[in-house]
């Protein structure tokens, strides 16, 4: 299969050009991945420091970079995402010159004698240790992270992406620019270009045959645990995870989607109408689901007073869900805002670019199938999914009660 | 109707002013399926105290942030969740130090989600009862946003550099002022600003310009007798010049508030902004030589941030970063910030970068809704030629905007663990 993929448009002014690298999900190796994300776009050969190079995104009329590491369930991803303006919107030569320059980023990196420029290696550290310090600062991240380690200690979801302050230490120049190596030599890659570029721009990343190896996670049920822990905060984090385990891709797809909808996405859901707007139990709660990890995830910000009360009522709501107990009115209305979202991912190229990832990734159907197959989910499509939903952990970060 | 077009970004913006003065902005893209439509209150959290004919009237903080939750009720029950729910549109509100925001998005039943949104704000629905069930909701978000260390240093920072301005207080307001509020404070609010001579709307995206104006037309906003905002007066002089707060946090974190006054500034604010923009951007921002030597020191990691907020007769820049040392860093900003040098380079690859922002911006219903949004809130018109604006852009008047601002008027928090 070609790993070069153009979408081609003539609507918006900017290409973006995604570029993945591919790795089994390897909790030693996430730190330095994470490392190898910030060195890259911090200098090369041609730009040594990051004040040259970032000058050089600005001649570019504001070139637009980022990285960073995800997990889809058992893979790895490390992405390079640049955005620039098209020729025709900023001069002749742009697109090009702006190609070129991820070319001397990625293939051409500051490095000597087998290891990374110690002083941009120090900084890249610098900048990874103070990342992961400040994930402590975000009580949302953090506890949904506990929640997920309590959950399950071995499953990729439970990864911290930044990485960790002891993996970081046995990090050096050398072995850095090892993995680099093995990154761009071993890898699954593949690019996803939006706009109007063509695949012979691409030519330095054409890979043949290459492997994919599958993704999704299952995680045991068992019987619900409650954990809670002591911060100083002014409101408490509850973060609830359910088992999702044994969904088919329609399930996945479709009728998980109309289930968390009705749950606890929609203002009209379950846990906003219930919990929210009748017992103002607090401002914020939510249903979501990773299925790469055949989880589904509830997070509310409430009162520690309330902890029993607001755990109680959530539970209420999933029972209420198996029992089918919601209308047929509340099915169709969710649809049109799934259609309606569906439709939004279409005039996003971000989104746009996300939809061809997921339906490499995870053979997910791209948004023309969906919109017809969103309006074929069935009242009994969703209990049946509701049937698969069982609560594993209770998590709370308790704060002041107030 | 006019019709205004922003010069080489290829928007047009149509404007049409309905009878009562509701004034509607219509920027059609006919290459995408959504539309996104605001409707903009000039009222915000600032505006504590007015006078509506000779009555003196005073709101407990927060007020404007509650009633924006409180539009939401709906004497027949029907609340716009409920509403737009079931038409698969998306809706929300937000509050700012000086305006509310009511708005919708997607991409079917725009006609019926319009009239609607007209609707609700037409109709507010508070009573005792609906009012006092808020305040638990607003509690926990104001408890939500305490626990945001960013958020709680930039609000400090504000609130030592000014005296009496009120955008020193928090956008919601404290649990104990939105306690006090009741449903009078919040109709006294509604019948002095909710009117459509102080307000606009402003829709982008794909739905029909013929129907918006008729839909508009029948908007049920009534005209108010006059009203006054008594703003109260500031002096130069920051309020507190220095204070060190505790955080729940893991790296200590700083904000400097550098104090401007822009009393006799009128709409040159506009270009005013876009200087001062310019020189924080070549002293400190992430190709400057100051953020290289701090590097090199290994004394910062991440970017500095900075930041423009207008209040009346002040404007605040805000400069915000993470050390280990603050105090080093902050005398090395200071530092830089005073000694002025003009940097054509620099000064053209602002341009550059400004001239690719105005490109990317006719893209996204949003940010083009958010910005014809913000444009005629400050300039109360559309400005066709901004982009060709920049090109005038000269190091003359970019000289004579740096030196004028005094830029040891300023007040400095640190936040530590």
């Amino acid at each position: 299969m070609n790993n070069i993929h153009i979408i081609n448009d003539k609507i918006y002014k900017k290409n973006i050009i995604k570029i993945n690298f591919e790795r089994k999900a390897n909790r030693d190796e996430v730190t330095r991945l994470n490392m190898l994300a910030h060195i890259l776009l911090n200098s090369s050969k041609k730009y040594e420091t990051p004040r040259k190079l970032l000058r050089e995104t600005k001649e570019l009329y504001d070139l637009g970079m980022s990285s960073y590491a995800t997990n889809y369930g058992k893979i790895t991803v490390l992405t390079f995402r640049f955005t620039f303006l098209r020729d025709e919107y900023s001069e002749k030569g742009n697109s090009l010159r702006s190609i070129d320059f991820i070319k001397e980023l990625l293939f051409n990196p500051n490095a000597q004698n087998g290891k990374f420029n110690l002083k941009v290696f120090k900084q890249a550290r610098d900048e990874v240790i103070d990342e992961i310090k400040a994930e402590a600062e975000n009580k949302g991240a953090y506890s949904r992270r506990r929640m997920l380690e309590e959950m399950d200690k071995e499953s990729p979801a439970s990864i911290n992406m930044s990485g960790d302050l002891k993996e970081l230490k046995k990090i050096t120049a050398k072995n850095l620019y090892e993995l680099y190596l093995d990154v761009i030599k071993n890898s699954v890659i593949d690019v996803f270009s939006f706009g109007n570029t063509k695949e012979s721009y691409f030519a330095f990343l054409k890979r043949k045959n290459q492997k994919r190896s599958s993704v999704t996670y299952e995680s045991k049920e068992r019987e619900t645990k409650t954990v809670i822990e002591k911060d100083d905060i002014n409101q408490s984090k509850l973060v609830l995870g359910f088992n999702l385990n044994g969904l088919k891709k329609e399930e996945e797809m479709y009728h998980l989607q109309v289930y968390l909808y009705l749950l606890g996405q929609g203002p009209n859901s379950k846990l906003f109408t219930e919990v929210r707007e009748k017992e103002s139990l607090c401002y914020n709660i939510s249903a979501s689901a990773k299925v790469v990890y055949s989880l589904m995830i509830i997070t509310a910000g409430i009162d520690a007073s309330k902890f029993k009360k607001t755990v109680s009522l959530i539970e209420e709501q999933v029972q209420k869900m198996k029992k089918g107990d919601f209308k047929k009115r509340d099915v169709d209305s969710a649809k049109l805002v799934i259609k309606s979202s569906y439709q939004e991912l279409l005039e996003d190229p971000y989104s746009i670019l996300r939809t061809y990832e997921s339906n490499i990734y995870l053979g997910y159907d791209l948004v023309k199938k969906r919109l017809k197959k969103i309006d074929e989910v069935k009242m009994e499509d969703i209990v049946e999914v509701a049937k698969k939903v069982k609560l594993n952990t209770i998590y709370l970060l308790e704060g002041k009660k107030k | 109707m006019k019709k205004y077009t922003y010069k080489n970004i290829g928007v047009d913006v149509y404007k049409h002013t309905c009878k009562n003065g509701l004034e509607v902005y219509m920027s059609p893209n006919k290459r995408v399926k959504s539309f996104y439509a605001s409707l903009c209150i000039r009222y915000g959290s600032n505006d504590i105290v007015f006078k509506v004919d000779d009555e003196l009237i005073e709101v407990p903080k927060g007020s404007a942030h509650f009633l924006e939750h409180k539009m939401f009720e709906q004497e027949d029950g029907i609340t716009p969740f409920d509403f737009y729910s079931e038409l698969g549109v998306d809706c929300n509100a937000s509050t700012s130090y000086d305006r509310t925001s009511y708005i919708f998005f997607g991409s079917k039943n725009y006609t019926k989600s319009l009239k609607f949104l007209l609707d609700y704000v037409a109709s507010p629905y508070f009573t005792l009862e609906n009012v006092e069930k808020e305040k638990g909701i607003i509690k926990q978000e104001i408890l939500m946003y305490e626990d945001e260390p960013g958020g709680k240093l930039f609000n400090r920072s504000l609130f030592n550099t000014y005296s009496k301005n009120n955008i020193r207080y928090l956008i919601g307001g404290k649990v104990s002022d939105i306690m006090k509020i009741t449903k009078e404070d919040l109709y006294n609010i509604y019948n002095a600003f909710y009117e459509p001579e102080n307000m606009y709307l402003v829709v982008t995206g794909n739905f029909d310009m013929k129907k918006t104006i008729e839909i508009a037309e029948k908007n049920k906003f009534k005209k108010k007798s006059k009203v006054s905002v008594i703003y109260p007066e500031e002096k130069l002089e920051v309020s507190k010049k220095y204070e060190e707060i505790k955080g729940n946090i893991v790296i200590p974190k700083f904000a400097i508030n550098i104090k401007v006054n822009i009393k006799d500034l009128k709409d040159e604010i506009v270009e005013y902004k876009k200087y001062l923009s310019f020189y924080l951007e070549t002293v400190l921002g992430p190709t400057s030589l100051l953020k290289e030597k701090l590097l090199n020191k290994h004394l910062i990691t991440s970017d500095l941030s900075y930041e423009l907020i207008r209040s009346h007769d002040y404007m605040s820049i805000i400069i915000m970063g993470e050390t280990e040392k603050p105090e080093e860093v902050i005398k090395e900003i200071m530092k830089a910030l005073k000694k002025f040098k003009f940097d054509l380079k620099e000064f053209n690859l602002n341009k550059k970068t400004l001239k690719s922002y105005y490109m990317d911006l006719s893209d996204n219903i949003f940010s083009i809704n958010s910005f014809v949004t913000n444009q005629i809130f400050v300039r109360k018109e559309i400005v066709e030629n901004m982009y060709l604006n920049v090109d005038k852009l000269n190091k003359k008047e970019y000289n004579r905007v740096i030196s004028s601002v005094d830029f040891d008027n300023y007040s400095v928090v640190i936040m530590r663990k």
